[in-house]
C-alpha cells in the first residue's frame, strides 16, 4: 500500500488542490473549481480542460471516485456528476501533505521560511 | 435560466472547439466541460462591467490549446500504436487517412496514366520502395506493426515477386529510376532450370511452413481449409488449361519439353500464384494483431496487378466507335482503381466489428470481381476476334479473377479464426491504466 502511495508522488499541483477541494466532501466539476480558487486566493484559475484532464487520469488511477448524478437545486437542477475522495485519494493527499509539511520545517529550519509570513509575502 | 447573448454566443463557440480534443475523452467529458465554462460565463458576466468575457476567453484558450494535445499525445488509442484500430470500434479518420495514402498515390497516377502521361509505371515501384520506409521505421521503433503498413507491405512484396521474376528471366529492367534502389533491379541472375525448380521448391515449402505456423498459433478453421482447397484446385485447373495452350497450340522440341513446362507451372501459375498464398500466409501471422483488417495486405498485392490502365497517348476523335471504346475502358478503369484503392480500404477499417468487417470484405471482393471480369470481357470482345484462340484467353482470365477472388475469401476466413479481440483489449486496458498513473 505504501509502496502504491509513493508511486503517485510527487504530485502535480493541480491533483494536488483538487485532492484538498474534495476533503471537505464531494463535489462537482465547478464547485471544485470554485475551491481551488478560493484556496490560492485566486492565483490558479483552473480551465475546464485541466480540470477534466486532471480528474480523468485521478479516477483511472483510483485517486477519486464518482459518487454518481444528482439534481443540484441551485443550479437549474441540472444534473452535474460529483466526485470523492477514493481511500488510496485519502492516504495519498495525507501522504503527499505530510511530505510537504516535513519540507516546510526544513525551511524553516534554515531559515528559509520565516514565520509570521503573509500572504502577499511581506514580513 | 435565461443567459445573456454573449454568454450563449460563447457556450456555443467553446462546444464547437471542443472536438479538438479526442472523440472519447470528448464524450466523456464535453458535456461537463461545457457545463463549467458555461458556469464560468455567468459568474464572469455577472461580476465584472468593463472586459466580461475577454479575460476568460483568453485563459480558456490557452487551456484549451495545452490540454488538446496533452490528451492527444496520452490517448491511449495512440499509445497503441499510432492510429490503430480498437476492438469493437471502428479506425478513426486519421488512421483512415494513412491507409488510404498508397491508394490516393495510385489513384491519382491512374488519372494521370489514362490521360497518356508516363509517370504512372515508375510511380507502381517508386511507391512500392518508399511507403514501405516509414512503416519499417515505425515497426522497428515501436515494435508493433501498424495497420496502416499493410497495404504498403503486400505493394511491396508484389513488386518485388515481379521484379525478381523479370531478373529470372534476364528481362531489361529500368523500373523505378531511383538510384538508391537500383542493385535490387540490376542483380545478374540468369534463368537455369534448376533455379526455376529452386524457386517453386521455396514457394511450397514457404507455404507448408507459414501452414505450420498459422495452425500452430491460432488455428485454422474449416471453411478457410475449404477455401484453400478451392484456390489449390483452380491453379492446377488453370495449369492444365495452360499446359494444353502450350502443348497443343505451340510447337515444343522434346528437348525444351521439361523446360517449357516449368516455365508454364513456375510463372503462370505456381510462382504467380504460389506467391500470392505466401503473402495470404503471412497476413494470418499479421492477424493475430489486426484481425480481419490484415484484409489490407492482399489488397496491397491487389493495387498495382490488374488493370494498367494504359489506354493509349492519342484518344480518337469524339464520336467516333474507337473513341466510345476506350472512354468505357478508360470509366471501367477508374471504377475498379476507385474502389480497390479507396473505397474497399476506407469500408472495411471504418467497419466496427469482425462480423461489419467480414460483410464489407466479401461485398468488395464481390464487386471487384464483377468490375474486373466484365472490364475483361469487354477487352475480349474487342480484341478478342484478332486472337487466335479467344476461348483460351476467356479461360485464362475468368481463372485469374476466380483465384484472386477465392485468395482473398480464403483471407477473410483465415483471417477471422485468430480472436485478437480479447487481446487487444487487454493490451489497451493496460496501456490506459498505465498512461494515467503516468500522468498523474
Amino acid at each position: 500500500m505504501i509502496k502504491k502511495i509513493n508511486s503517485y508522488r510527487p504530485l502535480s499541483a493541480a491533483v494536488f488542490y483538487i485532492l484538498l477541494a474534495l476533503v471537505d466532501g464531494e463535489k462537482h466539476g465547478y464547485a471544485i473549481m470554485k475551491d481551488v480558487e478560493t484556496q490560492t486566493s485566486g492565483k490558479i484559475k483552473m480551465g475546464p480542460g485541466t480540470l477534466y484532464g486532471s480528474l480523468k487520469r485521478m479516477q483511472a488511477a483510483g485517486l477519486i471516485e464518482e459518487s454518481g448524478d444528482r439534481p443540484d437545486p441551485e443550479l437549474d437542477d441540472e444534473r452535474r456528476r460529483y466526485y470523492r475522495l477514493s481511500g488510496l485519494g485519502q492516504n495519498v493527499i495525507k501522504s503527499e501533505s505530510q511530505r510537504l509539511a516535513e519540507l516546510v520545517q526544513v525551511a524553516r529550519q534554515k531559515h528559509v521560511l520565516i514565520i509570521g509570513l503573509s500572504e502577499e509575502g511581506e514580513i | 435560466m435565461k443567459d445573456n447573448r454573449w454568454v450563449r454566443i460563447s457556450r456555443c463557440i467553446y462546444a464547437r472547439l471542443l472536438h479538438l480534443y479526442p472523440k472519447a475523452h470528448r464524450d466523456e467529458y464535453g458535456p461537463d466541460m461545457l457545463q463549467v465554462f458555461t458556469d464560468e460565463c455567468r459568474a464572469c458576466f455577472q461580476a465584472r462591467k468593463g472586459f466580461k468575457l475577454l479575460p476568460l476567453w483568453l485563459r480558456t484558450l490557452g487551456d484549451l490549446m495545452v490540454n488538446v494535445i496533452k490528451e492527444h499525445v496520452s490517448n491511449p488509442q495512440r499509445a497503441a500504436g499510432l492510429m490503430e484500430a480498437v476492438p469493437n470500434a471502428p479506425l478513426p479518420w486519421k488512421g483512415v487517412f494513412l491507409v488510404l495514402v498508397p491508394g490516393l498515390i495510385f489513384f491519382v497516377s491512374q488519372v494521370a496514366e489514362l490521360n497518356g502521361e508516363d509517370w504512372f509505371y515508375l510511380m507502381v515501384y517508386r511507391a512500392a520502395y518508399v511507403l514501405i520506409i516509414p512503416v519499417l521505421v515505425v515497426w522497428i521503433w515501436k515494435r508493433k506493426f501498424p495497420i496502416w503498413g499493410l497495404v504498403p507491405l503486400g505493394l511491396l512484396f508484389k513488386t518485388l515477386l515481379d521484379i525478381f521474376w523479370r531478373r529470372f528471366q534476364s528481362m531489361e529492367m529500368e523500373i523505378s529510376n531511383l538510384s538508391l534502389f537500383r542493385w535490387i533491379e540490376h542483380t545478374k541472375l540468369q534463368p537455369p532450370l534448376v533455379l526455376n525448380l529452386l524457386i517453386l521448391i521455396t514457394i511450397f515449402l514457404s507455404i507448408i511452413g507459414l501452414l505450420w505456423l498459422a495452425r500452430r498459433r491460432a488455428g485454422i478453421s474449416r471453411a478457410a481449409w475449404v477455401w484453400l482447397g478451392i484456390f489449390c484446385l483452380l491453379v492446377i485447373l488453370n495449369f492444365g488449361a495452360n499446359f494444353k495452350f502450350y502443348t497443343t497450340d505451340i510447337q515444343i522440341s522434346p528437348k525444351n519439353y521439361l523446360n517449357t513446362i516449368l516455365g508454364i507451372a513456375s510463372y503462370n501459375n505456381f510462382y504467380n500464384y504460389g506467391g500470392y498464398l505466401v503473402l495470404i500466409l503471412m497476413g494470418a501471422l499479421l492477424a493475430k494483431r489486426h484481425g480481419r483488417l490484415a484484409m489490407l495486405l492482399p489488397l496491397g498485392f491487389l493495387l498495382p496487378t490488374i488493370i494498367y490502365g494504359r489506354v493509349s497517348n492519342n484518344w480518337p476523335d469524339v464520336g467516333t466507335v474507337e473513341f466510345g471504346y476506350m472512354l468505357s475502358v478508360a470509366v471501367a478503369v477508374l471504377v475498379y482503381r476507385f474502389f480497390v484503392a479507396l473505397a474497399a480500404p476506407v469500408w472495411i477499417v471504418r467497419s466496427a466489428t469482425g462480423k461489419m468487417q467480414r460483410r464489407a470484405g466479401v461485398i468488395s471482393i464481390a464487386t471487384l470481381l464483377v468490375i474486373q471480369l466484365a472490364f475483361n470481357l469487354g477487352m475480349i470482345f474487342y480484341y478478342g476476334l484478332m486472337s487466335a484462340d479467344p476461348i483460351n484467353y476467356v479461360e485464362t482470365i475468368i481463372f485469374d479473377q476466380l483465384i484472386f477472388g477465392t485468395g482473398l475469401a480464403l483471407a477473410i476466413a483465415l483471417y477471422g479464426t485468430v480472436p485478437n479481440t480479447q487481446s487487444a483489449q487487454q493490451e489497451m486496458d493496460i496501456l490506459a491504466e498505465e498512461t494515467s498513473v503516468h500522468n498523474i
